[in-house]
């Protein structure tokens, strides 16, 4: 099977066509073949395989099917049809539980289908991700970094990191697709933390979502000198910059974990008063849903478990970081199907439509596909990467259409 | 099934040989499969034919229709007709089952499966021309359970592997001249008769047939292995 890239460039008020490009896709990655061996092997819950990673570098477990039941007969693994926008979509039907969350089992529409960004690095097949993907929006590219995120209200407790084996953690969730430049953290401390380590990590899209390290990746990493860092209470924010700008998509939930070099006392000023008015913690712990969005390991961060039971909790925290602008995303769509001896072709279409204000540029396209596991571990895994040879600019109104033709020939 | 409740005189080794891949055979950006197939000795696994993995020619209109189904995750009242094993017509649609070749020991109708037809490949084809059955009559295999190699990759490609044995012990040599992968899927109805509950069918989604065929004398076991793989 091979498969055609074709680029459409149309105008967006006269509909005409300013560009066609079609070259042949390079790159299925090992998710696509691991999704067929999901399938072809039947894996079930008793020995659920782990993908390589998903759209967060986080493990994904999945299976297929687990029993006869109808319970597990609604997996919409390898899903690549998809709505426009911002839209839901539910990638899991349990007919008889209601003990199933909204949270557990929704994947935010540009995840699924064709996406395009604006990394150039070499395609791999070990590829989870889009380099720097654009996401859906209306936004024009940001010119430099700007607070994206940020808890700013009662700042009334300590959060003591005294050991180096302890870390706090904070979480956010994007609006909009952006890369994270920055973080800033109200600290300070007693005695020598040495150099404070600050991390962010990804999660899975459903239940209780924690950073542990036996499934998160970093995605970037950033330290603090301790000499940046107050001696006196409360302290004040202090900024970690990432080398490398980290992305991050919208509606996934990411965390920043904090750790120190040496055992002192390292104080991280959170609010602990039940917060109402910050969401970008929204999770689900012990079978409700909560507004937490503070995590807490106490083993170096291989496993993590929500602060909840006390409060809805938060750090005072900002987050820094840039757009590369957005597209409109449409629905992306699969049809025409059709056969004539010997070959036989379908068509996976989506369209960008750039009403940013600006021009955007793209170097790199993919296509996102579901999978996950019952009941409540889904995200969308990448199966599909290509670096185009020269950008495409995609000005103001303008729209890309982007449409891969898989063939088959006997 | 008949063939369960013979006594062989020779059992297939059944710790399948999933040999390693030689080489990259597809191109580069290409999604396809190779297959390899061994002959050996069924007692002391002594190799006598070898063919190094080569591509797998065809891929059939039943997967292509099962892989679009499942990737636009088709409404189960708007399913895809696939022509099926049996010849008849079935809607099928996204379930938990998608591409399913497990298949256990002497199972004959799921996995791959070999037969001894040699018309060639077309992309209608829905069955093997002439199946080989399980069991020790005249011209029967021995199917062996389907077994599987995890996924892995280098810097190019990303592979994983179907693996059958047929061992022979029919008392006389059995030439296998086609290849393919009988796979499980889920319909409601039968097209265009109508049915009543989810029940399972059989589409093949590969048939290769093998210039020459391969002879395999009594006493020896065919290894074929399967390899889909994609390629950057």
């Amino acid at each position: 099977m091979r498969t055609i890239i074709t680029l459409d460039k149309y105008n967006g008020r006269n509909g005409k066509r300013n560009l066609r490009e079609q070259f042949y896709s390079r790159s299925f990655t090992r998710g696509f073949i691991e999704m067929l061996y999901v399938g072809a092997a039947q894996i079930g819950s008793g020995a659920p395989y782990e993908l390589s990673k998903d759209l967060d570098s986080c493990l994904q477990t999945t299976i297929i099917s687990a029993d006869t039941s109808y319970n597990y007969r609604q997996h919409q693994h390898m899903r690549v049809a998809s709505g426009g926008g911002d839209s839901a979509m539910v990638v899991f039907a349990n007919v008889y539980s209601t003990a199933i969350f909204p949270i557990d089992y929704h994947i935010p529409s540009q995840d699924l289908g064709i996406m395009v960004g604006n990394g150039s690095t070499p395609v791999s097949p070990l590829d989870r991700r889009l380099a720097a993907r654009i996401g859906h929006g209306y936004e024009a590219a940001d010119i430099s970094p700007v607070l994206k995120e940020q808890y700013a209200g009662v700042d009334d407790t300590d959060a003591d990191i005294s050991s180096t084996s302890i870390r706090w953690a904070q979480a956010f969730t994007p609006q909009r697709d952006y890369q994270v430049t920055s973080v800033k953290l109200k600290l300070w401390r007693t005695g020598s933390t040495g150099t404070v380590t600050v991390r962010i990590r990804g999660s899975h899209l459903g239940g209780a979502q924690v950073p542990s390290g036996n499934y998160a990746d970093d995605l970037g990493i950033a330290t603090i000198d301790e000499s940046a860092i107050g001696t006196s209470s409360p302290g004040a924010l202090v900024e970690a910059t990432f080398a490398t700008p980290v992305p991050v998509h919208a509606g996934h939930l990411y965390w920043i974990c904090v750790e120190t070099a040496a055992s002192a006392h390292l104080f991280w000023r959170y609010d602990n008063s039940n917060i109402t008015n910050y969401f970008g913690g929204l999770n689900y712990w012990n079978g409700v849903t909560i507004l937490s969005a503070i995590t807490t390991s106490y083993d170096s961060g291989a496993t993590y478990s929500l602060s909840s039971g006390s409060g809805d909790n938060c750090f005072i925290f900002e987050v820094y970081g840039q757009s590369l602008g957005d597209f409109e995303y449409d629905g992306c769509v699969l049809g025409n199907l059709t056969f004539s001896d010997p070959n036989g072709t379908f068509k996976i279409r989506r369209r960008f439509h750039n009403l940013s204000g600006g021009s955007i540029t793209v170097n790199e396209l993919g296509i996102g596909a579901a999978s996950g596991y019952y009941p409540n571990r889904w995200n969308a895994k990448l199966i599909a990467r290509d670096v185009l040879g020269t950008g495409v600019a995609v000005a103001n109104n303008e729209i890309l259409e982007v449409t891969y033709t898989p063939q088959i020939t006997v | 099934m008949k063939g369960s409740k013979l006594k062989p005189e020779i059992v297939s080794d059944l710790s399948v040989r999933i040999l390693a891949p030689e080489k990259t055979i597809l191109l580069p950006g290409e999604v396809g499969a190779t297959i390899e197939w061994v002959v050996s000795d069924t007692k002391t696994g002594q190799i006598s034919q070898h063919q190094p993995p080569k591509r797998a020619e065809s891929f059939t209109k039943a997967f292509f229709q099962l892989l679009y189904m499942q990737m636009a995750h088709l409404h189960v009242r708007l399913g895809t007709v696939v022509r099926c094993t049996d010849g008849l017509d079935y809607m099928v649609y996204s379930t938990g089952d998608f591409l399913n070749s497990n298949a256990a020991l002497n199972i004959d109708t799921a996995g791959v499966v070999v037969g001894s037809g040699s018309t060639p490949p077309t992309i209608s084809d829905s069955a093997l021309g002439m199946k080989i059955v399980h069991g020790t009559g005249s011209g029967q295999l021995q199917y062996g359970a389907v077994a599987f190699g995890a996924p892995a990759s280098d810097s190019t490609t990303s592979q994983f592997t179907v693996t059958r044995n047929f061992a022979n012990a029919s008392g006389s040599s059995v030439t296998v001249n086609e290849i393919g992968l009988y796979v499980t899927q889920y319909s409601h109805v039968q097209y265009p008769a109508h049915g009543q509950y989810p029940f399972t069918v059989v589409c093949m989604v590969l048939r290769d047939v093998i210039g020459g065929g391969i002879a395999v004398p009594n006493g020896q076991t065919l290894t074929v292995n399967y390899r889909p793989q994609a390629v950057s």
